[in-house]
């Protein structure tokens, strides 16, 4: 098994020391660098997870943090260690929140299965459909089947599940028939 | 969390949709300034299951222990759950249909449309709690028990999952694709009744999920 590298950035010497021990006893998971404060650079340090206090951040940094460097970065976890009251906005915008009083479990398991969110996807990109998405779309509100759809455009069924996963976090709706109301308010198809 | 001694005045302070527990719990108004305790004495409500759900709906990361689980009064939980089921149904569903359907009369041709998937999203969730209520909460009665099994957990999760997609796609489609010039007040008012709805229906989620099938499959030494 890959083991994966976390960087912590924490300020409370207690609490990256417990962390540390938790984290350092998981055969897969291993504490790489810590940061006392919020680095002036955070480079391509070969992270896997990164582990971050909210409020070591400024707001200009916070938005650095999500709106640049997680860009060229989406490959890797962001969690928030939440030991303070921070906004449910910003803590919104990592990918996971590890609170101050979960119990060992719940910080692996957080740790082990959380997935970074894909930036480019998600709220910070657009959210408009591409061509080959909305003639997808158009299928799918006919009432097509995924296996139809990919020989109907000359696509394999994984891109045809690829573009339905992406059509749906771009308009954040799930069932097919509210998909094939969105494709007639979006004029794709007929009523 | 809440504790029996404190007012329940108090507690909808913290969590004004807590009002709901009343008539789920066939308990009345005009509490006063009473405790938790008191209230549920007077009404012979179990105060240990009161004050888990009570905790369960206000607190996200509560979740009572397997003992305190196996310890409360099934057949008030189930009571519980058929009330709120009933609340849906016969009150929130049909009020939320009188404003959805003054939207899709202004919304032109789509309405028929808009009103189909309300339609189609009503009926899901009835027949989801008449399944409930004919196959899983009569396990409850004496004489009338089977086994519940991980059949019934998975069918269960797949349905809440299914019907709170599709509220939150009703949701969308129309607070964000709606073209903004039809019925903007009425579809902000929507909106908070749609809101509560999905928040109350994912924590009645939670108790059927995480309390009741774990209630009812440690009860019998269950497979799960």
């Amino acid at each position: 098994m890959k083991t994966r590298n976390i960087v912590l950035m924490e300020s409370s010497v207690i609490i990256t020391e417990g962390l540390q021990k938790i984290i350092n006893e998981t055969p897969e998971l291993k504490v790489q660098k810590v940061y006392r404060s919020y680095p002036q650079v955070v480079g391509r340090s070969g992270a896997d997870i990164l582990v971050v206090n909210p409020k070591l951040l400024r707001e200009e940094e916070l938005d650095k943090l999500f709106q640049d460097w997680k860009r060229e970065n989406d490959e890797v976890v962001v969690l928030a260690l939440h030991t303070d009251y921070t906004s449910a906005v910003v803590l919104k915008m990592f990918d996971n929140v590890i609170e101050r009083d979960d119990n060992v479990s719940v910080i692996l398991n957080k740790l082990r299965t959380t997935r970074s969110k894909n930036t480019d996807k998600g709220s910070t990109q657009s959210c408009e459909l591409s061509a080959r998405e909305k003639d997808v779309l158009k299928l799918v509100a006919k009432g097509l089947t995924n296996k139809e759809i990919a020989d109907e455009l000359n696509l394999s069924v994984h891109t045809v599940i690829t573009h339905r996963k992406n059509i749906t976090s771009k308009t954040n709706i799930k069932s097919i028939s509210g998909l094939t109301i969105y494709a007639m308010l979006n004029k794709l198809i007929q009523q | 969390m809440f504790i029996a001694r404190q007012k329940f005045s108090d507690v909808l302070d913290v969590n004004p949709q807590l009002i709901l527990m009343l008539p789920r719990f066939g308990m009345k108004l005009g509490f006063g300034e009473k405790r938790i305790e008191e209230i549920c004495r007077s009404e012979e409500v179990p105060v240990s299951l009161f004050l888990m759900l009570c905790n369960v709906y206000t607190f996200d990361d509560y979740m009572p222990s397997d003992e305190e689980i196996q310890a409360i009064e099934g057949e008030w939980l189930v009571r519980y759950l058929k009330a709120s089921h009933d609340y849906y149904i016969n009150h929130r569903l049909p009020h939320i249909r009188k404003h959805v359907e003054r939207i899709a009369q202004a919304a032109g041709e789509i309405g028929a449309v808009l009103m189909d998937f309300f339609g189609e999203y009503q009926k899901e969730v009835t027949n989801h709690f008449e399944q409930e209520e004919t196959s899983l909460f009569p396990c409850i009665s004496v004489g009338k028990e089977r086994s519940v099994t991980s059949k019934d957990s998975h069918e269960m999760t797949y349905m809440h999952d299914n019907i709170g997609d599709k509220l939150s796609d009703l949701t969308n489609i129309i607070i964000k694709y709606l073209p903004a010039e039809i019925m903007p007040n009425e579809r902000i008012g929507v909106w908070f009744d749609l809101a509560q709805l999905s928040k109350d229906l994912d924590k009645h989620a939670i108790i059927e999920e995480k309390i009741l099938i774990p209630y009812f499959s440690r009860k019998e030494g269950g497979e799960l």
